[in-house]
C-alpha cells in the first residue's frame, strides 16, 4: 500500500461513519452497541495506523493544509535551485576545469541522496519533493553549463538524458513532478532529434508543431494503454501530458497554417487542424467518460473551448459589435452547461 | 534502496562520461585549425558581479555589411533549402524555411578581409559622391543605394577580420577545400534565409550565426582579462589588448590554449 491507497481507505472509513450515523439518525437501520462499537474501535485502530504509517490527512482541515504545503514544496525547490545555479555562477570563474565539473557532477549526486535521506525521514513526502527537484535542477545545471565550459555544439541529446534523469527519479520516490518534468523534456529531446535528423537546427521543431506531435502521441499512447499497477499512480499524468501537448499543438497549427510541415496552401492547412482541434477535444471527452479517467474531462471541454471561441474570433471579431460579440460567447457558454447537464442526467441514468 | 537511487546515479555517470569522452575526443590528435587572434575577434562578454567567469564572444559580424555576396540562392539550396517555384518577392519563402545547421568557414586576416577593406572602401567613396549629389540636388533622396557605410580607418582599426567565406555540410569536404589550419576555421554554425529587401536580381540571401558563439576563459588564463578593468567590457577597443590561442578540435568544438597581453606604446604626452 502507498500514501495515495492509504489516503484513500482512509476516506472510505470517514465517509462510512458519516452515513452510518446519518442513517441511524433516520431511522434506517440501528446496530447494537457492541457491533457498533467493534466497528468504530476496528476503524479508529486502522486510522491511526494509516495516519501514522503513511503521514495521511485525517480530516479536511488536514486535506487542505497538504495541499498547501505541497505548493510551498514546488516554491521552495524552485528558489532552492535558483540558489544552487547562482551559486555556482558566483563561483565558477575562480574554479579550475577539474573543480568545475567535480562541484557539477557532484549537485545531481548529492542530490539524489538528500532525496534519498528525506524519503527514509518524512512520510509525507514535502521534503522528499524539494530534494528531488533540487537533484533535477543539479542535473540541468550539470549538463548546461560543462556544455558552456567545453564549448559543446549545441544538441537535443541532453534533454533526453534530463528524462531519463526526472522519470527515474520520479517513479523511484513516487513523486509526479519531476516524472511530469521527465516526460515534457522527452517530448521535447525527442522533437529536437527528429528535427536534427532533418539537418535542421534542433530548436526549429518550436515553430513546426507536427514535430511535437511523435513524442505527444507516444506519451498519451503509454499512458492509456500501460496496464502494470507499479505505475498507476502516474498514468493520469502521463495521459494529461501527452493529450494536452497534442491538443496545443493542433490549436497553434489551426491559428498558422505557415506553421505546418505540409506545402499546402495556408488556409487548407488551417481549417484541417481545426476540424482535427475539435475532434480531439471531443475524443478526449468522451474517452475520459467512458474510461472514468476524469483528468481528461476538463482538459478536453477546455480545449474544445479554446477551438470554439478561436473560431468565433476569426468569423465575428471584426464585423461584429464587440458587445454583441460577448453576448454570443455567453449564450454559447449557457449552451454548452444545457448540453453537459443532459449529458450530466444521461451518465447518471 | 537500490531500486530507488541507482537508475538516477547511472544517468549522471554515465552522461557524464559519455560528454567527457567526447571533449576528450574533440582534444586529441592533431586540433583541426590553431589560430592566433585578437580582442577585435573575441571581445570580452559583458559581465556583472553575479557571474565571476570570464567570457569571449566569437566575432563574425560586419558593420554596415548585411548580406553576404556568397551565400545566395544556390549555395543555400546546395545546404538544403528549398525555394524552387515560389514568388521571388513572396516573403512567406522565408518565414517558411526553418534554419539548417551547416559548417561554415572562418578566415582570419586573409585575402577576404582585405577585400572586404577594399570593398568598404568603394562604398564609402559611392556614400560621400551620393551624399554630395543629394545636398546639389542632382539626386533625389530615395535614389540613394549607399545610406550608410562605416568609416573605413575605424573598421580597419578594430573590426573582427574572422570572416565567413563558404559553407557547407560536409566538414572534410570544406577542410579539403581550405587546407590551411592557420587561417581557416571550420565552425558549425546555424543559415537562415533572408529576404534582400534592395531592387536585386535575386530576391533569396542568406544569414549566418555560429552555434558556439561564446569561450569560457579557463582560470589559467583570465588574469590578463582581469587586468583590464570592468568598464571596458562590452566596448569596441582600439588598439587589441591581447591576444587569444584558439584551438578546434576534431569535432570542431574550440578552446583557448593560451591568452597574452599585447604590450602598446604608451602615447607620448
Amino acid at each position: 500500500m502507498d500514501r495515495a491507497e492509504a489516503q484513500a481507505r482512509l476516506n472510505r472509513i470517514r465517509a462510512f461513519q458519516a452515513e452510518l450515523d446519518q442513517l441511524e439518525r433516520e431511522g434506517v437501520v440501528s446496530l447494537g452497541e457492541a457491533d457498533r462499537r467493534a466497528i468504530l474501535d476496528h476503524q479508529d485502530r486502522l486510522a491511526g495506523d494509516l495516519a501514522s504509517r503513511f503521514d495521511v490527512d485525517v480530516g479536511e482541515g488536514q486535506r487542505r493544509m497538504s495541499l498547501g504545503m505541497r505548493i510551498a514544496s514546488v516554491l521552495g525547490a524552485l528558489a532552492l535551485s535558483a540558489a544552487l545555479v547562482l551559486f555556482f555562477y558566483r563561483i565558477w570563474g575562480w574554479l579550475t576545469i577539474p573543480a568545475q565539473m567535480s562541484v557539477l557532477v557532484s549537485a545531481p549526486l548529492v542530490g539524489v541522496a538528500l532525496t534519498e535521506t528525506a524519503h527514509r525521514k518524512d512520510r509525507a513526502g514535502d521534503f522528499t519533493l524539494i530534494a528531488a527537484l533540487i537533484a533535477c535542477a543539479g542535473i540541468v545545471l550539470n549538463l548546461y553549463m560543462a556544455g558552456e565550459i567545453f564549448a559543446i555544439t549545441a544538441s537535443p541529446h541532453a534533454f533526453m538524458v534530463w528524462a531519463a534523469f526526472g522519470l527515474a527519479i520520479g517513479l523511484g520516490y513516487g513523486l509526479r513532478v519531476p516524472f511530469a518534468g521527465g516526460l515534457i523534456a522527452g517530448m521535447v529531446g525527442a522533437a529536437g532529434e527528429l528535427t536534427a535528423a532533418r539537418g535542421i537546427e534542433w530548436d526549429g521543431f518550436l515553430q513546426r508543431p507536427e514535430l511535437w506531435l511523435p513524442g505527444a502521441v507516444i506519451v498519451a499512447a503509454a499512458g492509456t494503454l500501460t496496464t502494470d499497477p507499479r505505475v498507476r499512480p502516474f498514468l493520469p499524468t502521463t495521459r494529461a501530458i501527452g493529450i494536452a501537448t497534442i491538443l496545443v499543438a493542433l490549436w497553434i497549427l489551426s491559428l498558422d497554417g505557415f506553421s505546418s510541415l505540409f506545402r499546402a496552401d495556408p488556409a487548407f492547412v488551417k481549417a484541417v487542424y481545426q476540424i482535427l482541434g475539435f475532434a480531439a477535444s471531443g475524443a478526449t471527452i468522451a474517452l475520459g467518460l467512458r474510461a472514468n479517467w476524469p483528468e481528461l474531462v476538463p482538459l478536453g471541454a477546455i480545449a474544445f473551448v479554446i477551438f470554439l471561441y478561436t473560431k468565433f474570433y476569426q468569423w465575428f471579431w471584426d464585423w461584429m459589435p464587440a458587445y454583441l460579440f460577448f453576448v454570443l460567447i455567453g449564450l454559447v457558454a449557457v449552451l454548452a452547461i444545457l448540453v453537459l447537464r443532459r449529458l450530466r442526467r444521461g451518465a447518471s441514468a | 534502496m537500490m531500486l530507488r537511487v541507482l537508475p538516477a546515479l547511472v544517468i549522471v555517470v554515465a552522461a557524464n562520461v559519455a560528454m567527457l569522452a567526447g571533449v576528450a575526443a574533440n582534444r586529441s590528435g592533431e586540433p583541426d585549425a590553431v589560430i592566433i587572434m585578437t580582442e577585435r575577434e573575441l571581445p570580452l562578454r559583458f559581465t556583472n558581479d553575479r557571474n565571476s567567469a570570464r567570457q569571449l564572444t566569437v566575432r563574425i559580424d560586419r558593420t554596415g555589411t548585411i548580406f553576404l555576396p556568397w551565400l545566395r540562392r544556390q549555395k543555400l539550396e546546395a545546404l538544403g533549402f528549398e525555394f524552387g517555384g515560389m514568388p521571388q518577392a513572396d516573403t512567406a519563402v522565408y518565414s517558411r524555411q526553418l534554419p539548417r545547421r551547416a559548417f561554415v568557414v572562418l578566415e582570419y586576416d586573409g585575402p577576404a578581409w582585405q577585400s572586404y577593406v577594399s570593398e568598404l572602401r568603394r562604398r564609402r567613396e559611392v556614400m560621400e559622391q551620393q551624399a554630395d549629389e543629394v545636398r546639389r540636388g542632382v539626386r533625389a533622396q530615395n535614389a540613394v543605394t549607399e545610406q550608410y557605410v562605416p568609416n573605413v580607418e575605424e573598421e580597419q582599426a578594430s573590426a573582427s577580420r574572422l570572416l565567413p567565406i563558404d559553407a557547407g555540410t560536409d566538414a572534410a569536404a570544406l577542410r579539403r577545400a581550405y587546407p590551411d589550419r592557420r587561417l581557416h576555421i571550420i565552425a558549425p554554425a546555424t543559415i537562415r534565409p533572408q529576404f534582400d529587401y534592395r531592387p536585386s536580381a535575386d530576391r533569396v540571401a542568406g544569414s549566418i550565426s555560429l552555434v558556439t558563439q561564446s569561450l569560457v576563459v579557463p582560470r589559467e588564463w583570465r588574469g590578463v582579462l582581469d587586468n583590464l578593468g570592468a568598464a571596458d567590457y562590452g566596448v569596441r577597443t582600439s588598439p587589441a589588448r591581447y591576444t587569444v590561442k584558439v584551438a578546434y578540435g576534431s569535432r570542431h568544438e574550440p578552446w583557448i590554449t593560451s591568452i597574452d597581453g599585447i604590450d602598446t606604446p604608451r602615447a607620448p604626452h
